[in-house]
């Protein structure tokens, strides 16, 4: 029954690499199943449905323990430490002060842009939080993360640089893009073992000039057919899938699978520049073109099984990316030890996940 | 009773091989590399998930992993402890669980299907007035802010509306005289709108398109068939339910396409905006017979009010708000 002289799986080192004389790179393997994912899923959602979304809190954590339970590393399996009281007690609290906040726009318009700006210097407490129980949550080999940011560092990376971002009109995006992955990474703790993190700021040049080129290529071949639709059903007399219908859907998907070729482009560059204390290194090829193309074909399996397909969207998504992922040892992977910092309450996360930040690399 | 598996020692990535056992009621654990052998016992034990190992914390602070899950599940029920939650049961993919759960879901996504407006109707029924027209008022006052200009009406036939208004308010079950105010939109044209509780707009081309006093009590009576039957918050109970239930179902990930799938919750609350519309004007048909005017006039007046928009207009599509030009005829049809 036990699994522990199961070897664990190599692939060879990767040319790219180009260093001789390390020890084989270790693949992350995902050994879950869509049909085992669909059962959970189903479960999930039938009893968040019947408990009027209390039980979502235990989804959660069920949904992301299949996930890291069934990837592993060097043999040994990650795993999600919440339980389903701490996310419903986060969640309360979350949902609790949403609701607060949507009310005093009944109050008075004028005191809830007042309350906005005081909501302002509260988000990069929220999202260290956030970041700070996820880590705690995670798990390998007895040895959790932890996740070290302060105030201002955050501020910085995700209130500044996304602003100047902005400023420049997407000129210097991907300086803030970089800026923000080097601060994640880079506060990330394995136990008490620190990461380092590098990162050229002409790759992310390059990868957004990349994703540019990408975005108006997929525009061109979506925008072009769906507008020559849009025509014909106007010209058939068919009303609502005018060319302004579905022009807009076009440039959405367009906008939306560039995002997830940039996601990957990027995140090569972090994880290849990255290394544990010890010299422990990654290796990410994930490819753009492949990785856009799960997210466009997994949207529009879902779409049109009516989200029945959903579940195996997900694993397909994660296989994807735990398939393009390696460890680049160093040495023997046993020696990390843990440090006894707590995680913190659930709120931080539960307020991010309610609100669609998506901080991660 | 054995349980093989591996030992972490404290806050360590260092494991062994061991295995747990159960000697005479007492939990015992045998260490493969050192030969310890010690009794044991349990703090947290995670709960039996597919795939995923079972990770049996130490009340010495030492990890126990396993991957034989009955194993563990015969050492718990032999301590006499809870085994955790058992949905793993449901969840396995057989054919049993597959019929059970789409049984499931058929009867659900019905009790939703029917039951959901009903639920959000009551939701909004037990608001208190008071935040239905606070909530009114705010809306009111944000698209008065951008969209609405003075009314350029004389006062004698701004009196004249006002007085219609009150008149048909006072046949209603209305309990109080909702506000009236009079603006001029070149961006929403000829339009009557009703919020939640009040206030009511009427905008100037209305108040001139109208030919007689019989047309503007129509329009007037179906919008305070809106207030009366409390469509607003009724429409945005029904839409946050719907949201809630959507987003329970999409919550695994997390891409921007997947904001798109929140699309249908857009379809199905305008579907209740357009069964809204088609209520209020059976309504205001039964308060203008109440009052003496004349119904006819209401259908002439919607005849002006959709000529603009032409025969597209003639029918809703999925998405519009209100029903087309046809539906709305063919539903005051029978009440004639
Ligand atoms: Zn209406």
């Amino acid at each position: 029954m036990a699994q522990q002289n199961e070897g664990p799986s190599r692939i060879p080192v990767s040319p790219g690499s180009g260093k001789t004389g390390e020890p084989p790179a270790l693949a992350l393997e995902f050994r879950g199943s869509a049909s085992e994912y669909f059962g959970i899923w189903l479960v999930n959602l039938l009893l968040s449905l019947i408990t009027l979304g209390i039980w979502s809190a235990w989804a959660k954590v069920r949904r992301i323990r299949y996930f890291y339970g069934n990837t592993r590393l060097d043999g040994h399996a990650f795993d999600y430490l919440a339980d389903g009281w701490m996310l419903l007690k986060g969640r309360l609290i979350a949902v609790a002060v949403i609701a607060l906040y949507a009310s005093l726009e009944l109050i008075d318009p004028f005191v809830q842009i007042i309350a906005t700006f005081f909501f302002i210097p509260l988000y990069p407490f929220i999202i260290n939080r956030s970041l700070r129980f996820q880590a705690r949550m995670t798990v390998w080999r007895n040895v959790r993360l932890n996740w070290q940011g302060d105030y201002m560092g955050t501020f910085k990376a995700y209130v500044l640089w996304p602003l100047a971002a902005v400023l420049s009109v997407g000129l210097a995006a991907p300086a803030a893009a970089r800026a923000a992955s080097l601060y994640l990474t880079r506060n990330y703790r394995f136990g008490t073992a620190e990461f380092a993190a590098e990162a050229s700021l002409k790759e992310f040049y390059k990868a957004f000039l990349l994703t540019i080129a990408y975005f108006m290529a997929m525009a061109f071949m979506l925008g072009g057919p769906l507008f020559g639709i849009g025509a014909v059903l106007r010209a058939e007399g068919v009303e609502g899938f005018g060319p302004e219908f579905l022009l807009p859907i076009a440039m959405f998907i367009a906008g939306a699978t560039a995002a997830s070729y940039y996601f990957a482009l990027t995140r090569n560059i972090v994880l290849n520049g990255l290394t544990l204390s010890g010299g422990h290194g990654f290796h990410s090829t994930l490819p753009g073109l492949g990785y856009s193309w799960i997210t466009l074909s997994n949207f529009l399996a879902t779409i049109l099984s009516l989200g029945l397909l959903r579940p195996w969207a997900a694993v397909r998504a994660w296989r994807y990316q735990a398939d393009h992922l390696a460890a680049l040892p160093a040495g023997p992977l046993d020696t990390f030890v843990d440090d006894q910092s707590k995680a913190g309450g659930a709120f931080g996360e539960e307020f991010s996940d309610l609100e669609g930040f998506d901080i991660g690399v | 009773m054995n349980l093989r598996g591996q030992i972490f020692e404290t806050a360590s990535a260092r494991s062994s091989g061991a295995e747990l056992s159960l000697r005479a009621g007492h939990l015992v654990l045998t260490c493969q590399d050192d030969g310890e052998v010690a009794e044991v016992q349990l703090t947290k034990v995670s709960d039996r998930l597919a795939g995923t190992a079972r990770r049996l914390h130490l009340t010495d602070g030492r990890l126990f992993v396993t991957e034989d899950d009955k194993g563990a599940d015969a050492i718990l029920a032999a301590l006499g402890r809870p085994a955790g939650f058992r949905v793993f049961i449901l969840e396995r993919p057989s054919v049993r669980n597959l019929a059970l759960c789409l049984g499931l879901f058929v009867t659900i996504a019905g009790g939703l299907y029917f039951g959901l407006p009903v639920a959000a109707d009551l939701a909004a029924l037990g608001l208190p007035d008071r935040l239905e027209r606070q909530a009114g008022g705010a809306a009111f006052e944000n698209l008065d802010s951008w969209a609405l200009e003075p009314s350029q009406l004389l006062t004698a036939s701004q009196d004249r509306v006002r007085g219609l208004f009150e008149q048909t308010v006072r046949a209603s079950k209305l309990s109080f005289v909702p506000e009236l105010h009079f603006r001029a939109s070149e961006l929403l044209g000829a339009n009557a709108f009703a919020f939640p509780g009040g206030p009511v707009v009427v905008t100037d081309a209305l108040v001139t398109l109208a030919p007689n006093n019989d047309a503007l009590v129509g329009v007037l009576a179906h919008e305070i068939a809106h207030i009366e039957a409390r469509h607003g918050l009724r429409r945005l109970m029904r839409a946050v339910g719907w949201t809630i239930i959507v987003s329970t179902l999409i919550g695994d990930s997390s891409t921007v396409l997947d904001e798109l799938v929140a699309f249908p919750v857009v379809l199905i609350t305008q579907g209740y905006s357009r069964a809204f519309e088609i209520e209020a004007d059976q309504r205001a048909l039964v308060l203008m017979r109440q009052l003496d005017f004349d119904p006819k006039a209401y259908e002439e007046m919607l005849a002006r009010l959709y000529a603009p928009c032409g025969t597209a207009c003639d029918e809703a599509g999925w998405w519009s708000s209100h029903p087309g030009f046809e539906n709305r005829i063919e539903a005051l049809t029978p009440a004639e």
